[in-house]
């Protein structure tokens, strides 16, 4: 054994025991620097997740686009290359869930299976493994339920030349679907499916779908639980009908019953255990917050965060200031220390002026926030910039990040 | 650690030799049915049952000379792990890029090497042992397998820390056991400790004190046993240094386990009562792992030989960012045969359940285990 590396240790260690309080509302941790991504602040990028061995997985794309690609940063220091899989008219829709080393990302058609070691990724279930057919998954829910048994989602999938849908229960450790059973009812035609949501702590799952069926428009949610049996078929009363995923992100729970999905132009639709409805609230929504016991709508009255919790009869309550964002975005100035780990060894540098890297504000968005440790989540943030062949090409840098409740 | 063993090196050249003894053999043989239900699996592996977990053991003891001895446990289990064999990339849709890679695994047989460690004796309260050993920390992973009081370890305990390290230990026992301490140095590579590019000493240590009077770790209550009863304490510290793949140190770690247990035995009745504790930091994530658990035991073995046991466990994983419950409850009965050839290892037999609900993961697990403990 070396003895520098002893002492060096036990420094650290004495040092790590007895300096590392949890991050304050708004509060950024020490920013790990890991590329460089076409773009500019704010940044097509969506919230990182982490898995329970604690590497980052950070995800690069939009709604739009096709490029999707995935960076995974280890827990013991040090980024994987990014690796591309894509397929389908649509972009990325959003991590769908994580296990002990290893993530899933869903992105346009496809399913997306990432190591956390390698930082390799491939895309799983891409055909039926009977007869070949290439596969859409339409709607995969947020959720992978992971136990020493058994990983599994729930995905809405239909064959790329049928129009039969299907409901199939997804067995990630075996790449395969079992349950399959036809999408009712049947003859259901031009299905959109709006956005889809988890709710781990009590077992269900949530497809909001939109279908013609006897020459009428139908808009319905549907839960099922983690073994894909349907619990319950809600009828929501809508006054625009929404396109195909016009949710961003993902519907997010109360825990008590009631949903919440943010669309694209500051509109919200909420679901309770009997209905659903859209609203438009008084500001302007962008992002959903999932504490322990409550959730919230984020958004921007003038220049000012609030956020509004929703009850479980899906009712919006009425927003109130939340600091944390504003906290978090102003902290984000002069020169920042961050420890550059796209090579190696890492080494130290500094950031002039960063800035947020995803969305209008730190904390504000529509995707589920991570819980990086149980008062803070991962987040993004972009260091200088020069100009690229096609836009300019941003350094950007993972970072915890503090916050506390509203 | 180097100078460690070193420095007793030396120290064992300059003790007198005597005559070497003869070794004295001694083991085990514990054949036992074992069955598993996991109701929320798969139905390929709903219900399972063998002999998996049937083992044999082999300890060598002896005497090198007056101040040194030796000590060899070779242990044998159907526990298996899979050995990747082969891998051959497929492609499936025949594209020409391959989407799968084919595995082959077989089963290979776990550690035969247990324990062997050498033990300089310079006194009679102090004993400094070398070599592959366990680590000091739980009062039940000090237990010799075949005194336990059910087939395996309490779960907890596996969770937090298992297996054997390379180390050095001293041992120093005071008033006849009524204060024990073991203080030692490891290399932290055991098992239990990751299998990351890691470089780091172990370093642990353990008090016990038992007001009544010292007494070994068996967890088999004596019928005729004195009272006695016992407290202690057990912290590891592991500071490491992880290494990236290019061999540059990346990571600064400190991994600190605590334990505090409770145990009594006499008139038959054994008690044992442990609280665990994790918490591991590093340089980078600003994400501590932290993780609680805690399991209690006891059994009461009649003069006919009957002996109900009974525990509880629970721990609670990635307290910091997503805890993860579980609960173990396990119960049975050991049976030990009538001793008419008057050897101090009669056979046992066993019958136990146990059964494990993962809260958080929303599975549960049911097994039950036959047995006969045959020492020789």
């Amino acid at each position: 054994m070396r003895w520098s590396t002893f002492i060096t240790g036990a420094l650290t260690g004495f040092l790590l025991f007895s300096c590392t309080p949890p991050l304050e509302g708004g509060e950024w941790g020490q920013i790990r620097y890991f590329g460089e991504i076409g773009g500019e602040a704010p940044m097509r990028l969506l919230p990182p997740i982490t898995d329970r061995n604690g590497n980052i997985y950070v995800a690069y794309g939009d709604r739009v686009r096709s490029d999707t690609a995935v960076w995974v940063g280890r827990n013991s220091g040090g980024w994987n290359n990014a690796c591309k899989v894509h397929r389908g008219e649509f972009g990325v829709h959003g991590f769908i869930g994580r296990s002990d080393d290893e993530a899933w990302l869903w992105t346009g058609d496809a399913m997306v299976h990432i190591w956390g070691n390698s930082g390799t990724c491939h895309e799983l279930l891409d055909q039926d493994p009977v007869t070949g057919t290439l596969l859409r998954w339409q709607g995969v829910a947020p959720w992978v339920r992971d136990s020493p048994s058994r990983k599994t989602t729930v995905g809405i999938v239909r064959a790329a030349a049928e129009e039969q849908v299907y409901v199939a229960l997804l067995d990630l450790n075996r790449e395969l679907m079992v349950n399959l059973q036809a999408l009712q009812p049947a003859g259901l035609s031009d299905l959109k499916i709006i956005g889809t949501g988890a709710d781990p702590e009590n077992n269900e799952l949530l497809f909001v779908i939109a279908y013609d069926f006897e020459g009428k428009t139908a808009h319905e949610a549907l839960v099922f639980n983690s073994d894909a049996e349907q619990i319950r078929r809600i009828k929501l009363d809508l006054d625009t009908s929404p396109g195909a995923y016009a949710i961003v992100g993902f519907f997010q729970s109360t825990g008590g019953g009631a949903w919440a999905g943010v669309r694209e132009d500051g509109g919200l639709i909420l679901i309770s255990k009997t209905t659903g409805y859209d609203v438009m609230p008084e500001f302007q929504a962008v992002g959903l917050l999932k504490t322990d016991t409550e959730l919230f709508v984020t958004g921007f009255a003038g220049d000012s965060v609030v956020a509004a919790k929703v009850s479980n009869n899906s009712a919006l309550n009425g927003a109130q200031n939340w600091r944390d964002p504003e906290i978090a975005d102003n902290s984000l100035n002069g020169s920042i220390s961050v420890l550059d780990e796209r090579n190696s060894p890492l080494t130290r540098s500094r950031w002039d002026e960063p800035k947020n890297a995803i969305g209008f504000k730190p904390l504000l968005s529509p995707h589920p926030i991570d819980r990086y440790t149980l008062d803070s989540t991962g987040w993004l943030v972009a260091g200088p910039s020069y100009s690229g062949p096609a836009e300019d090409i941003t350094a950007v840098g993972f970072a915890p990040l503090g916050w506390s409740s509203p | 650690m180097k100078a460690v063993l070193a420095l007793g090196l030396s120290l064992g050249f300059s003790t007198p030799v005597n005559a070497q003894q003869a070794p004295k053999i001694s083991g085990y043989v514990q054949p036992s049915l074992a069955a598993r239900y996991l109701p929320q699996a798969v139905p390929e592996y709903r219900i399972a049952y063998g002999l998996e977990e049937s083992r044999a053991g082999l300890r060598i003891r002896g005497q090198g000379n007056d101040a040194w001895s030796y000590n060899i446990y070779l242990y044998l289990t159907g526990e298996t792990i899979d050995v990747l064999t082969k891998a051959i990339a497929l492609d499936t849709d025949n594209d020409g890029d391959a989407e799968k890679i084919y595995t082959r695994s077989e089963s290979a047989a776990r550690n035969l090497l247990r324990e062997a460690s050498a033990a300089w004796t310079p006194s009679e309260s102090l004993t400094v042992q070398f070599g592959r050993m366990s680590v000091p920390y739980t009062t039940q992973a000090q237990a010799n397998d075949t005194e336990l009081l059910f087939p395996q370890r309490a779960s907890p305990n596996a969770v937090f820390f298992e297996g054997r390290d390379l180390g050095a230990l001293a041992k120093m026992d005071v008033n006849d056991g009524v204060v024990q301490a073991q203080i030692g140095v490891f290399n932290g590579t055991g098992q239990a400790m990751g299998v990351d590019s890691q470089s780091g000493a172990l370093y642990a240590v353990r008090l016990d004190l038992n007001p009544l009077g010292g007494f070994d770790r068996s967890e088999t209550g004596d019928a005729r046993g004195p009272f006695r009863i016992g407290i202690g304490a057990g912290l590891i510290a592991h500071p490491y240094t992880k290494y990236d793949g290019a061999g540059y140190p990346s990571t600064g770690v400190v991994d600190f386990r605590g334990t505090a247990s409770v145990r009594m035995t006499g008139g038959g009745f054994h008690i044992l009562a442990e609280g665990l504790g994790r918490y591991e930091a590093d340089t980078i994530t600003h994400r501590p792992v932290t993780a609680l658990g805690a399991f209690g035991q006891a059994g009461w073995r009649s003069m006919g030989g009957l002996e109900p046991v009974f525990r509880l466990g629970w721990t609670v994983e990635d307290l910091s960012f997503a805890p993860q419950h579980t609960y173990w409850g396990e119960a049975g009965f050991n049976y030990y045969l009538k001793n008419t050839q008057q050897t101090t290892n009669p056979v046992r037999l066993g019958i136990h359940y146990v059964g494990e609900m993962r809260l958080t993961e929303r599975e549960t697990a049911h097994g039950a285990s036959a047995q006969a403990l045959v020492r020789f």
